[in-house]
């Protein structure tokens, strides 16, 4: 606590974080990192679509298929999507091999027979050489990433946890990641630690947050700031890691004068340590794994070797660093001794389950067997002067236990308390007095990983999967894409496959939110969902034309899949035109929301869609066109308004036509006439028929006499009101009978519904702030027919002029106005 | 059980993996898969785009050829500066001028001739103290400790240029008996 600094964090970094792709402007301090990274202004949508080049066969393992390594693909973009404190988002763009180089920026993920022998896969950036200012400060923006996989797969199946792992991993250096040395994706295979059921570290989190940072990543997360030095000289490229047990570590590397920054830290103690980049090991590249940063003056070196040392000053972990949401701990300084080499790096753990190899070595608390086997530079022989312990763990490496597993392989045995916790552990190896932290080498889980013993075809086409440690949070897939999942009692669920092109062979695995799999149980040997004579996904969009800088809407239909199940998703063959949402309208029908980039050139693109497992080339294209006057809404600026049936709905249109009039101009709102009340400057507003359920509508409007783009609203429930609120005696509350904090209050509400029994955990009442009270029951109110008494406890709320805002929700619908409750002071 | 496990984890410690992920290959691997070995200096670079690729050309001065033949003497190596652009691929080789290399190059079926395995197919060459030319890559040859905790050599990462020599000539015969 000594040297925490609290300060508000502002943007326009100082010299700091370094595992990204980094130019430094000045060769003198300060250092300030320029990144290469995507300008999500110049993406519609602000999402990075990825393209599959999907251009010749491929040679894949047994049982393997394209479907389903293009569906592994997609799923391992969707990983990156999970982090909610980036901005940026990865959207599939379809199949499409050819590309003019004038779009917007994308991926192209591509299969070759140019990879040389020894290169499994490669992914990173192209980005522009000028630099680009912008709020987060200067970057040279990413016109296209590769990401490039070989021909011939056979040596990882699409199923497998190392080829979902190495496809995260690379996608991470397409977004503009490069290695850490902290067990997350973006560590190599060597020590990476994460699982395909759990494919991130918070390391991870926090790269891809630094790069594209959300309003709420530097109000949720810390900062610890500081230098290491060398002999009063600053050390370039000196990792500094902070961790704690039972938490992935996030690091950073430092800057050509020593300083660093680890941002992305959760609220929580921390030990912080630093030690030097790894010597390159066979197979990496020299001098250490990385693209080196660059200054003007040339590419920055690494320091030289030193001891690994922990703030402030020791050999193990001793002192915790507070770091608090918001603030800043700032000058945790390091004074490091050199030493000749690094003699004890990269070392990978393993544990047995079934006789399977787990990577890193996984452990239960309630397990007989809780060995580790290890191996790596200076951790392969036993010597007097070599020792393993777990840092800072209430778990422990059993005295004595360390031995032999086979020539260059270790073990030692762990003792798990009961009062143990789940998540990773740290491990500490110390050869002649040299100290290395192994993030994340054991992970500490309460079971055993899922398995699947047995799959029952049901005659409803869903399947009946008996095994163990499957529970009401697992999750199943098949390939790469998530089934359907009841949960029916502990060991039981029923699951639905996605839709798959008939014939197809999916493998089916369980996910356990440990980061366990039955991949773990089962391997290369796991239960396979065949498609044998299953209907064949199908789907038709109408040929698309959209010109530049314009929003439209366009009505899918298709067979063979349930899209209120599974919903399509279409892809447009083109970075300039993004597909914003797809709404699934009926069993075969959805629509699509299109967004064309203000500038976009004309071209014509493949148009392509996916539906569960089947990604579908479709036969019609989509052409963008320079804009053309045409008038067309602006379906983005609509979608804060909740728009009920029989309320109005304003759209505001762009090349709305000054001739237009209510008396001239016409609308459909999902087909059924939509009386126009107003046509005001770019605003039409216009009636929702009363008749409409609540769902996503195709809107199409003729104004003075000229048809608009198509577009879509969505119409949700009436909104519920809240009319009057009473006492538990009965007395209607009012500002000469106040409530009072903790009283129990029944509010009278119409419109929450038309059945009679409401759940309780359907129905929620709010203030303005996060205040939610606690709603006891939800009742008919036998006074007044078509409305409901819902009873709360009223928690302690703001009540401006004593009246206390209530806010009512009942699944989507929700109330438009506070009803202001009389409150006593 | 023992043996099962032990196969298993061999079979994941073979392949080590970077930023472009990298199987791990021995010299007798890359003596096997590549199409030429040579002795050279980089003579000049240049920069194309091949593909969704940009490569980095370096024509080489080609001392001797060891293994296979060139039909050109320049090597891509992923990544580079063209125009306007700059990509990046972690895990390529940067030849230096006037450095001499023995590279281990891998034509592709289209005529795209690569150094193997990324960095992995360059060596610097060296003389021993004893005046014996050595390969050396990068500083991999003073990571490794014996039994006792001390410093020892990765003889599979430096290896003489008579031995490599000797590898190549082996694999010749190896071919020629199939």
């Amino acid at each position: 606590m000594r040297r925490l600094a609290l300060l508000l964090l502002v943007c326009g970094w100082p010299a700091g974080a370094y595992y990204h792709f980094v130019r430094y402007a000045s060769s003198t301090p300060p250092f300030t990192p320029v990144y290469d990274r995507f300008d999500l202004n110049a993406l519609p949508g602000r999402a990075v679509p990825y393209f599959i080049a999907a251009n010749g066969p491929l040679t894949l393992a047994q049982g393997d298929s394209e479907t389903a390594v293009y569906s592994q693909i997609r799923a391992a973009a969707a990983v990156w999507n999970s982090v909610a404190t980036a901005e940026i988002k990865l959207a599939f763009g379809g199949f499409r091999s050819e590309f003019n180089g004038s779009e917007a920026p994308y991926i192209q993920v591509e299969f070759t027979d140019e990879l040389p022998p020894g290169v499994l896969a490669q992914g990173g950036p192209v980005s522009r050489l000028e630099t680009v200012d912008s709020p987060d400060g200067a970057f040279t923006p990413i016109a296209r990433s590769v990401l490039r996989l070989p021909r011939d797969l056979t040596a990882r199946p699409s199923w497998s946890e190392r080829f979902f792992l190495t496809l995260v991993h690379e996608f991470g250096h397409t977004l503009g990641l490069q290695h850490t040395w902290t067990s997350g994706v973006m560590s190599t295979e060597i020590t990476r630690a994460t699982t395909k059921a759990r494919p991130l570290g918070q390391d991870d989190v926090a790269a891809l947050s630094v790069l594209y940072p959300t309003a709420e990543f530097r109000q949720k997360t810390g900062v610890i700031t500081g230098r290491v030095t060398m002999s009063g000289q600053g050390v370039a490229l000196a990792s500094v890691v902070a961790l704690v047990s039972g938490r992935p570590a996030v690091s950073a590397l430092t800057a050509p004068d020593g300083t660093y920054r680890i941002e992305g830290l959760p609220p929580g103690l921390y030990f912080v340590y630093v030690h030097p980049l790894p010597p390159s090991i066979a197979g990496e590249p020299q001098p250490v794994n990385l693209e080196l940063p660059a200054t003007p003056e040339g590419r920055v070196l690494p320091g030289p070797p030193f001891q690994t040392v922990f703030y402030p000053g020791t050999p193990g972990p001793v002192t915790t660093i507070a770091v608090v949401a918001g603030g800043m701990t700032a000058g945790i300084d390091f004074q490091v001794t050199p030493i000749t080499r690094v003699n004890v790096h990269s070392v990978q753990t393993y544990s047995f389950y079934n006789r399977n190899a787990i990577k890193p070595a996984t452990l239960q608390i309630n397990s007989d067997w809780r060995t580790v086997v290890f191996t790596g530079y200076g951790a392969n022989v036993l010597s007097p002067s070599f020792s393993v312990s777990l840092l800072n763990s209430p778990d422990t490496i059993v005295e004595g236990s360390l031995r032999e597993y086979s020539a260059g392989y270790l073990q030692a045995n762990v003792s798990v308390t009961p009062f143990s916790s789940e998540g990773p552990r740290h491990l500490i190896f110390w050869l002649n007095g040299e100290t290395y932290v192994l993030p994340s080498g054991v992970v500490i889980t309460q079971k055993e990983p899922p398995s699947i013993v047995s799959v029952t075809p049901q005659p409803d086409g869903w399947l009946l999967l008996e095994g163990r440690n499957l529970e009401r949070t697992t999750a199943v897939w098949v390939d790469g894409e998530p089934a359907r999942v009841e949960f029916l009692e502990q060991g039981r669920l029923r699951v639905l496959p996605p839709p798959a092109p008939s014939g197809h062979q999916g493998v089916l695995a369980a996910w356990n939110p440990d980061g366990q799999s039955s991949l773990y149980t089962h391997g290369d040997a796991s239960p396979v969902v065949s498609y044998a004579g299953a209907a064949e996904p199908g789907l038709d969009a109408p040929p698309i034309q959209i010109p530049a800088g314009a929003e439209m809407a366009v009505e899918l239909r298709g067979t063979g899949a349930d899209f209120r199940l599974w919903t399509p998703r279409l892809a447009t063959g083109t970075s300039d035109v993004a597909v914003r949402k797809v709404w699934a309208t009926g069993e075969g029908t959805a629509i699509a929301w299109l967004a064309a980039r203000p500038g976009a050139a004309p071209a014509v693109a493949p148009l392509s869609a996916v539906v569960g497992l089947a990604g579908l080339r479709l036969p019609q294209a989509l052409t963008v066109t320079a804009p053309d006057g045409r008038p067309y809404v602006e379906i983005s600026a609509m979608q804060n308004q909740y728009l009920s049936p029989g309320g109005a709905a304003t759209f505001p249109v762009i090349n709305l036509p000054f001739s237009a009039t209510v008396a001239n101009s016409t609308a459909t709102i999902g087909g059924l006439p939509a009386a126009v009340l107003n046509i005001a400057g770019s605003s039409v507003t216009v009636q929702v028929p009363a008749q409409l359920k609540p769902g996503a509508y195709l809107a199409e409007l003729s104004l003075g006499g000229v048809s608009a783009l198509p577009a879509v609203v969505e119409v949700r429930p009436v909104p519920p009101i809240i009319l009057y609120a009473m006492k538990a005696d009965g007395t209607t509350v009012s500002p000469a009978n106040p409530a009072r904090t903790g009283d129990v209050i029944l509010l009278a509400v119409a419109a929450l519904g038309e059945e009679a029994d409401i759940p309780i955990d359907t129905v929620e009442v709010s203030s303005p702030g996060g205040v939610k009270h606690k709603v006891a029951s939800v009742r008919t109110n036998p006074r007044e027919a078509g409305t409901h008494l819902v009873e709360i406890r009223l928690e302690p709320v703001d009540a401006p002029n004593g009246a206390a805002p209530l806010l009512i929700a009942h699944g989507e619908a929700r109330s438009l106005t506070p009803f202001l409750l009389p409150l006593a002071p | 059980m023992r043996l099962v496990t032990a196969i298993c984890l061999l079979t994941l410690a073979a392949a080590a993996a970077t930023a472009t992920t990298l199987e791990k290959l021995s010299v007798d691997d890359m003596v096997q898969k590549s199409t030429a070995i040579v002795r050279a200096r980089a003579a000049g670079s240049s920069s194309v785009v091949r593909g969704s690729m940009i490569y980095t050309v370096y024509r080489l001065q080609v001392a001797e050829v060891l293994k296979g033949s060139l039909a050109s003497a320049e090597v891509y190596v992923p990544g580079g500066t063209y125009g306007r652009y700059r990509q990046s691929v972690a895990g390529s080789p940067v030849l230096e001028p006037g450095v001499e290399y023995v590279l281990f190059l891998w034509a592709s079926p289209r005529g795209l001739v690569q150094v193997i395995g990324l960095s992995q197919g360059v060596f610097e060459l060296k003389q021993s103290a004893s005046g014996e030319p050595v390969l050396v890559r990068g500083r991999i040859e003073a990571e490794l400790v014996d039994a006792r905790g001390r410093a020892a050599q990765d003889a599979g990462l430096r290896l003489t240029l008579g031995s490599l020599r000797e590898s190549i000539r082996r694999e010749s015969l190896r071919r020629e008996a199939r």
